[in-house]
């Protein structure tokens, strides 16, 4: 059983809450759940849509094909109807007066989904009794009105008599449904974030509502700056009076942010930098999904210093890869780039995070006795200098944006540059020995045709290769590259496919200078839209035809 | 006790920032060595310019930063562990060109840090361009027919960006300096203090301000008005006043924000089993 309802509308008709509430009654009711939340950068008006995906097995990304359709309005409608499956099932304002319900009910139209799920719960015969119940927890004090208007569209079901199968409740036990961006705030707080600083921008700004939310409960604070550059500054201030730190942001924030990457490279100081990606260049499409900041990513900041860059390919890793570059941030004192895009950040899923593992923050502390003293910028044989935050008695810590001696003076002779830039090669070089350890891909399936990929793509990948000979290498960290293990997997392969979301080619174009090997296919797709598993399904079949 | 590093301080024979450097050097010495504050939470914050290197020459804990960016550098300092002190020091590039937003915003919270402005109106260490407080008219190397802009009055910026201690100084005069500073010190609340000084280079306004300088405190003025503060603030050209133009005691943005949290002592993960099963 797997299934995806469309509910279509204008912005300000709770599509997105809406969606949200159906997804937590089908998640509670035994199933797997994918939504995907597909808006204009508008407040009022548009074609905006949820689609709500149901399944017995894991799913891991939209279908983009729809089994059930309501619409709002004709023109979303019309848009999207030739995504229907054969027999699907439409309720659009054609078939039902849904303004007409909402007004005499003297409801408000961000409640119309609470409509669509009476008509699906009676169609689906699942128990009323279970719904309302549902409806009564989530929605608190609006849940009255919404159980009327829940009602009134199961009895519209029952009485017009519609087709009625029953969807007996599924064995899994329910899972949190969560959006991307909660869980990296999360993954965040897990391993001891304290500081979160940003400035709203798609489709990062949901994270800065959660944490901002929730601030009291995690013990931490969550602000909103002038702009990227006080946000990032404000965390780095905190990082260096040694408390964990993060920015959240998307692409055109990321490029405000670029100096103090350079500088945080050049002082090394841990920093966490969230890169939600959409469509650009330049205001692009704020709230369509994308990959085209990788190369940014890679190369921000002017000047040379060690960075950490990692994507994760689905909600569970976008959890733990947050964790994990604070950990990285931390020991290396270095900058962390998480590059996540919309239809992670803004997708929902039933997901098995493992909230309750540990990720304790190792820090190369200073000591006194052993390190002599206290010399921010210490030659080591890592290239990690131990760690002081100011208010250490008897330590001064001088951190300096100028080239520095050992102690951080200000120092631009010749034998400073070239001593400081190869303690920051050596920590390059102990940050690429550790990442070999660690490995840094997730391989699927075997085959001798591979496919290669980073981030949100995977969840369609995954689905796309089931039963075909295709081997799916998903690279996790991007910087460094984990050549050696890609190479590995990659030694029996005949053919390599890569599959990434931006024009350019720029993951390809990466793994071919890293690995000095031809990509045979390069399947790029920007129209904004997240790939669908059967997109790629029918790509990958004429490939190994 | 002497704050000094072994550095050998590269400023002109002469430059105004030794006024400021030594000025700040004792009062800090003077404090520390009564005990009312703790050398190890002092952080001093720097930008980019002449002055810039000022954190090289004290024995204190530093961060010599970027362009512009002191301000929010020091409110991250502050919210991490307030137990530390962070004074910023910005030349008039720092806070009102490359950084204008960052200074109207960090006074308009009233976080609880200090500022000092080292205003030699001309970019010195590029070599003798205007900048923003550079007064009408005035030849520089990237205006040699005249700053065609209108200054901008710090001291008029900051109040109506509603800083709580707005003062100013001159670097000529190091004892009415130290007594500013000393305030400043006092104050809880963001703190901005501007410095006029000569760059003796480029702009050596050294017999201009010495001339025209008095002090508030000679006279009837009281700090405690802000429309007078703001009228006050206007008076520029024949006589030039100095000292504290006002001060007012309000909750902080550290206050407001943390709500008694202590992120740098308070290191617990919290368990996140309750938040999670909200979205089941």
């Amino acid at each position: 059983m797997d299934f995806s309802i469309f509910i279509g509308g204008q912005a300000g008709e709770g599509i997105k809450r809406g969606s949200m509430l159906i997804g937590k009654v089908f998640n509670r009711y035994g199933y797997h759940v994918f939504i995907m939340n597909d808006y204009g950068s508008i407040i009022r008006g548009g074609t905006d849509y949820s689609e709500i995906r149901v399944s017995t097995k894991e799913i891991h990304t939209s279908f983009n094909r729809f089994d059930y359709m309501f619409a709002f309005h004709m023109d979303v409608f019309e848009k999207y109807k030739d995504k229907a499956k054969e027999n699907c099932f439409t309720l659009t304002l054609n078939d039902f007066p849904y303004d007409e319900v909402i007004k005499k009910a003297d409801a408000e139209p961000f409640m119309k989904p609470s409509i669509v799920l009476g008509v699906l719960t009676f169609m689906l015969g699942i128990p009323q009794n279970f719904v309302e119940d549902v409806i009564e927890d989530d929605l608190g004090k609006n849940a009255p009105k919404n159980i009327e208007l829940f009602r009134i569209g199961f009895e519209y079901a029952r009485e017009k008599n519609f087709n009625n199968i029953h969807l007996i409740k599924g064995e899994k036990t329910p899972k949190p449904l969560l959006y991307g961006n909660d869980a990296i705030g999360l993954g965040a707080v897990r391993s001891g974030m304290k500081v979160y600083a940003a400035y709203p921008i798609t489709p990062s700004s949901t994270l800065l509502e959660f944490l901002a939310k929730n601030a009291d409960r995690l013990g931490i604070i969550a602000l909103q700056l002038e702009d990227e550059i006080a946000a990032i500054n404000l965390a780095l201030g905190s990082a260096y009076a040694g408390v964990p730190s993060m920015v959240g942001t998307s692409g055109a924030g990321l490029d405000l942010m670029g100096e103090t990457i350079s500088l945080a490279g050049a002082v090394e100081l841990p920093i966490v930098i969230l890169d939600v990606q959409r469509v650009g260049p330049s205001t692009g499409a704020p709230t369509y999904t994308e990959q085209s900041d990788l190369n940014l990513a890679l190369n921000i900041g002017h000047g040379e210093f060690p960075r950490i860059v990692l994507a994760p390919g689905d909600i569970e890793e976008a959890f733990e890869l947050t964790a994990k570059a604070f950990q990285f941030a931390l020991w290396y004192q270095t900058p962390v780039i998480v590059l996540s895009d919309k239809h992670i950040s803004e997708s929902a899923r039933t997901t098995d995070i493992p909230f309750s593992n540990n990720y304790p923050l190792m820090i190369k502390t200073y000591d006194k006795d052993f390190d002599g003293p206290y010399h921010r910028y210490k030659i080591t044989i890592d290239g990690i200098s131990p760690f002081a935050p100011p208010g250490t008695p008897d330590v001064i810590v001088h951190v300096n944006s100028t080239e520095h001696t050992e102690e951080g003076y200000s120092s631009s002779l010749p034998e400073t540059l070239v001593k400081m830039k190869e303690k920051r090669l050596l920590k390059m070089k102990t940050i690429e020995e550790d990442f070999k350890l660690m490995k840094f891909i997730n391989v699927f399936n075997e085959g001798d045709v591979a496919v290669v990929s980073f981030g949100s793509p995977k969840g369609a990948i995954l689905e796309a290769i089931e039963g075909f000979p295709i081997k799916f290498i998903q690279v996790v960290s991007l910087e460094p590259f984990p050549k050696e293990a890609v190479l590995e997997e990659i030694a029996h392969v005949k053919k390599i496919i890569s599959v990434e979301q931006n024009s350019f080619g720029q993951f390809a174009d990466l793994f071919e200078r890293k690995i000095g090997r031809n990509i045979d296919k390069r399947v790029l797709k920007y129209d904004g839209r997240p790939f669908s598993p059967w997109e790629l399904r029918s790509i990958f079949e004429e490939v190994l035809k | 006790m002497n704050l000094a590093t072994d550095r050998k301080i590269q400023w002109c024979p002469g430059c105004g920032n030794f006024g400021i450097y030594n000025a700040l050097k004792s009062v800090l010495e003077k404090e520390i060595e009564e005990g009312s504050i703790k050398k190890e939470n002092i952080v001093l914050v720097s930008g980019i310019g002449c002055y810039g290197y000022i954190t090289n020459y004290y024995h204190l804990n530093s961060f010599h930063t970027i362009h512009g960016r002191v301000p929010p550098l020091l409110t991250g300092i502050k919210l991490a562990n307030p137990s530390l002190i962070p004074i910023g020091f910005v030349g008039d590039g720092d806070a009102f060109a490359e950084g204008m937003s960052h200074t109207i915003h960090i006074a308009r919270r009233n976080s609880n840090t200090k500022l000092i402005l080292h205003n030699n109106s001309v970019y010195g260490l590029t070599t003798g361009q205007f900048t923003p407080t550079s007064p009408k008219g005035f030849k520089s190397r990237s205006t040699p027919y005249g700053n065609p802009e209108n200054p901008i009055n710090p001291i008029t910026l900051m109040l109506v960006s509603q800083a709580t201690f707005v003062a100013r100084g001159f670097s000529g005069d190091i004892k009415h300096l130290q007594y500013i500073f000393e305030e400043m010190m006092k104050h809880k609340g963001f703190a901005f203090v501007e410095v006029l000084q000569p760059c003796v280079t480029f702009n050596n306004t050294y017999q201009y301000y010495k001339e025209r300088v008095y002090k508030l405190e000679d006279t009837d003025y009281k700090p405690n008005d802000f429309n007078v503060a703001l009228q006050k603030s206007l008076e520029w050209g024949e006589k030039i006043p100095t000292g504290i133009f006002f001060k007012n005691e309000l909750p902080t943005y550290e206050d407001l924000v943390l709500k008694e949290k202590n992120l740098f002592y308070e290191r617990n993960i919290p368990d996140l089993k309750d938040i999670v099963n909200e979205f089941v």
